[in-house]
């Protein structure tokens, strides 16, 4: 039964506007188009449009020998190369070794750190997670030389000289001990993205479920495992995720701290290898082409990676419709 | 909000035992970089033990650097250090502007491709950027901006973008839409609802990330180092590396005073803008 | 200004969050949308704001068609639940914003506009202030100047009472009121509050899982609720249902349930007589029962437990298996326990069809 009246309406008779479909769009989507166009541009000039350039500069044997001008396409030589050189095995297994176990210090230091920091009184806790985030904004050449020099050999190194009335013996710990020193020095300044993530993660537990687990009789230890940790299972995830891709592709540490030694690719890893083939080789001559080509080996590590870890993540249930249709 | 498992620490030593284990963790910093300051009096230092008296001499290359034989061939300090300022404020007044727009449209309009782009930020964000470098060398040289400090701040900015437009989309989802709803009827159009209603409010999210992207740019040296070869408009992270590269005599006093030098800007902002650089971090994650 | 609605639906993905609504307010009455959570209210509001877009169906205001324009461009203002006022400007500010944005308004007058809409609503000594410093009142009032500054034809208001308290919410449901009335305005606003819906409103339009079940004065509404679930959510304590069987007895027709029998009017015979139904909900409002000494009234019945109300006491009754709602008077002494009798004044009785919820009779 109808509750109003149709008749009353008589609407059939009033005029309607049209538009053409072009004008709809544009309406539809030109402040979009504002807003985008800048972050567009230079995403693409780049980022996909060197990506695409790298792809193709694998595919030739582009060089400072040959020049911009004098070069070749090769077709897939350069991949052949990276595959029966007799380092790209060793330089894979350093890349993994480097990954794994820094990411280990990262999410179990900055978890750590973001755990004792809440535990002390506030102002404490502050001070040390500025500590903390010092390495982060230090200047990377700084940062660097200052461990270069803390583990130089005896009789220098203040690790040297700090450690020996522990027993420690002196030694020159970039060449006897770089893998220890490297997960140190990018350890230290990837802890302090995890210790930030998971101190903020933290604080918004409500308080309540502490307050109900004191009351329940937990100690600090047991409301950590059985509360805190738990609740921190996104948080870690993406620091997890973050964190692995991010040290697939760092290298700038390990340049400026062992340069890939000692000795030949001694802690190279893939990104350094390919920096060093095609930007600042040894040997003078720059392969572009080659360096390019271990470049798109790692882009496809990175994505392979990276695909899972988002499905992992389930991506889609961070992004929601906006709540305004007007444009 | 603070945790209140303060409660525990009243119960006598057991209390303390948080407060040692992070003085232990954190000695290694404390030590590097009281060392580093330390270092800077004096001419030489092994490890601990000076080598000569306490002295300013290091600090020389401020006042008169025509008198320290390291830096003979060398741009003088100021210019150094204006560009390197330059560029750090030039990327992040790039970022600001750049992320505040589109972090805004992800967030708040809705257009086609809006979460394929949101999805491509977050894998742009992690993107092996050492992968671009050797190409970025061709689209510079294309647009005539190689060995350009322009350029050399463009692709700063460029590889900061994602990270920028995920932290600004994170402060703009915080506005509430009742706000821009209202300005919708009061008869703003979506840019001026942006400009005047919406940005005011976001401003500590700006304010936070536009520190951190003043710092990141303050502290590059990749960049720089490969895209602005002849060193005419180089910054102080060059400076610092060339000073090593020189073969058997390193002037370590020198180096080490030019390299406190050059943190020493950023630890101070640190210092005084601690809580917006925090801020950053809890804005823009989600769980 | 009069609004029309017609076959307007909304759709969002797969769910139908208004289906098909008609709808007429005539120029200068001021209506409210009354309904459940989710039953599209708010959204039906917001598609004749112009902040979403109908999936079907029109929307005229006057003799114009508007359901493509932009807000700006509908003469409208709108005050929304949480006043949305904009926190970094002060109050002055904030009322002149929608005059700014057209900035064909020479500064002299912008003011003094301003200043005459802060006035109507008495905040004109607030001007310098800003949203965080007012109180909740004084922030619905800044919005409601705000919203009237550019003279609209219309105005919209979602939920305006519901973050008030309870005494200041009945202040303003007078203001607000006899501010439409004075300046003449056409309003709609949203509510889930039926007091404040039948209080405020000129007619009242029931809403439910996106469809329009009734529309109508408070009044009607009130007394002649067209079917059970109109009766059921409008009026405060709830309409009392029983399910019954109608019958012949000695006569005269009789509602029974459960060993309770009671007696209908002659007056209903008629309708129901057209109809013949053997079963019905039956429907009586609290008030129209009373309660008499034990053997006096119709029904026998037990106190299950009292709430004083001050002016009078809501009193809940087990009637065999029917648990009612009365109300006594403030000097009811009742307990727990206690045996009483229950009268129903059968002549305002009503009947509703026991699957379709419409009324009979």
């Amino acid at each position: 039964m109808a509750v109003v009246e149709r008749g009353a309406l008589a609407v059939e008779a009033l005029p309607a506007a049209k538009e053409s479909a072009l004008k709809n769009w544009w309406r539809a989507n030109a402040t979009a188009l504002f807003f985008m166009a800048p972050v567009v541009v230079m995403v693409a000039a780049f980022f996909l449009a060197p990506v695409l350039i790298t792809l193709g500069m694998s595919l030739t044997d582009m060089a400072t020998s040959t020049g911009l001008s004098r070069w070749q396409w090769i077709g897939l030589d350069n991949y052949e190369r990276i595959i029966r050189s007799r380092f790209s095995l060793t330089i894979l297994g350093n890349t993994l070794l480097f990954v794994a176990a820094t990411l280990a210090f990262n999410v179990l230091v900055g978890l750590g750190v973001a755990l004792l920091t809440i535990h002390v009184d506030s102002k404490t806790g502050t001070v040390f997670r500025a500590l903390w985030l010092l390495p982060r904004i230090s200047p990377s050449v700084v940062y660097a030389l200052m461990w270069s020099w803390a583990a130089a050999a005896p009789p220098f190194g203040i690790i040297n000289q700090l450690g020996e009335p522990f027993g420690v013996e002196p030694r020159f710990w970039l060449a006897t001990d770089p893998w220890l020193i490297l997960i140190l020095v990018n350890g230290f300044v990837g802890a302090s993205l995890g210790m930030l993530v998971f101190t903020s993660a933290i604080k918004s537990i409500p308080e309540d479920l502490f307050r109900a687990a004191r009351v329940d009789g937990a100690n600090a230890w047991q409301i950590v495992r059985r509360i805190t940790l738990p609740l921190l299972k996104w948080p870690i995830l993406f620091v997890l995720t973050y964190q692995t891709m991010s040290l697939f592709a760092s290298y700038e540490y390990i340049f400026l701290t062992t340069n890939g030694g000692p000795g030949l690719y001694g802690t190279e890893t893939w990104s350094l290898w390919a920096f060093h083939t095609a930007l600042n080789s040894y040997y003078g001559n720059l392969e572009f082409g080659l360096g390019a080509a271990m470049a798109a080996v790692l882009v496809v590590m990175g994505l392979a990676i990276s695909g899972l870890l988002l499905r992992l993540f389930r991506f889609g249930d961070l992004v929601g419709d906006p709540r305004v249709e007007i444009t | 909000m603070a945790v209140s498992i303060e409660v525990q620490r009243s119960r006598g030593w057991q209390g303390l035992i948080p407060y040692a284990i992070i003085l232990l963790a954190t000695l290694p910093i404390i030590i590097l970089y009281g060392w580093l300051l330390y270092s800077s009096f004096f001419e030489r230092v092994e490890g601990l033990r000076p080598v000569g008296p306490f002295t300013l001499d290091n600090w020389r290359f401020l006042w008169a650097p025509e008198r320290v034989q390291q830096l003979q061939n060398k741009s003088p300090i100021i210019p150094l250090t204006i560009n390197t300022f330059v560029f750090a404020g030039s990327v992040a007044g790039v970022v600001l502007l750049v992320s505040s727009m589109a972090g805004y449209a992800l967030s708040r309009l809705k257009f086609k491709g809006r979460r394929m782009f949101l999805g491509g930020v977050l894998l742009l964000h992690s993107f092996p950027t050492v992968v671009l470098l050797i190409a970025t060398f061709v689209v510079l040289r294309w647009l005539g901006l190689y060995d350009q400090l322009l350029g050399v701040i463009l692709v700063k900015a460029a590889f900061e973008l994602p990270f920028g437009v995920w932290i600004m989309k994170g402060f703009f989802d915080t506005v509430p839409w009742d706000l821009e709803m209202a300005a919708l009827v009061d008869g703003a159009n979506r840019i001026v609802t942006w400009w005047r209603i919406v940005m005011p409010l976001v401003k500590p999210g700006m304010l936070a990330l536009g520190l951190l992207s003043f710092v990141q740019g303050w502290n590059e040296f990749l960049l720089p180092f490969i895209f602005m070869p002849s060193g005419n408009q180089a910054t102080l992270s060059m400076m610092v590396r060339s000073l090593l590269g020189e073969g058997r005599f390193v002037d370590y006093g020198t180096l080490t005073a030019i390299g406190l030098f050059y943190v020493m800007p950023v630890l101070a902002l640190f210092l005084f803008a601690q809580e917006y650089f925090l801020r950053i971090y809890s804005g823009g994650v989600k769980g | 200004m009069r609004v029309l609605l017609d076959q307007l639906s909304k759709s969002f993905g797969p769910v139908a969050a208004v289906e098909s609504l008609d709808l007429e307010i005539r120029s200068g009455e001021f209506v409210a949308l009354l309904g459940p959570s989710g039953c599209g209210k708010t959204t039906t509001l917001l598609m004749v704001a112009g902040i979403y877009k109908p999936t079907a169906g029109t929307i005229v205001f006057g003799e114009r068609r508007v359901e493509h324009l932009l807000p700006k461009d509908r003469g409208i203002g709108m005050v929304f639940q949480s006043y949305a006022l904009y926190p970094h400007m002060s109050v002055e500010q904030n009322i002149a914003f929608p005059l700014d944005v057209q900035r064909k308004i020479p500064r002299p007058e912008r003011d003094r506009r301003v200043r005459a809409a802060a006035e109507q609503v008495q905040v004109g000594h607030l001007l310098a202030r800003k949203p965080a410093q007012l109180s909740g009142g004084q922030q619905q009032r800044v919005a409601l100047a705000r919203a009237l500054v550019k003279q609209p034809d219309i105005l919209l208001l979602d939920e305006p009472l519901s973050n008030l308290d309870a005494r200041l919410r009945h202040a303003m449901r007078g203001e607000i009121k006899r501010l439409q009335k004075d300046l003449g305005i056409t309003s709609i606003f949203v509510t889930h509050d039926q007091v404040e819906a039948l209080t405020m409103a000129d007619r009242v339009a029931l809403m439910r899982d996106g469809r329009l079940l009734a529309y109508d004065t408070p009044e009607e509404l009130y007394a002649w609720p067209r079917n059970l679930f109109v009766a059921e959510f409008i009026g405060n304590p709830p309409m009392n249902f029983l399910p019954v069987e109608i019958t012949q007895r000695d006569g005269s027709l009789v509602a029974v349930s459960d060993g309770l029998t009671i007696d209908l009017p002659e007056s209903r015979r008629a309708a129901l007589a057209a109809s013949a139904p053997a079963r019905a909900t039956l429907g009586i409002r609290p008030e129209d029962v009373s309660i008499e000494p034990a053997g006096q009234g119709h029904l026998s019945g037990e106190v299950y437990v009292v709430e004083p109300m001050g002016r009078e006491q809501v009193v809940d009754v087990r009637v065999g298996s029917w648990a009612m709602r009365v109300i006594a008077p403030a000097s009811f002494g009742g307990q727990i326990g206690d045996r009483l009798d229950v009268a129903l004044d059968v002549e305002r009785v009503h009947l509703f069809d026991p699957d379709s919820g419409e009324r009979i009779g």
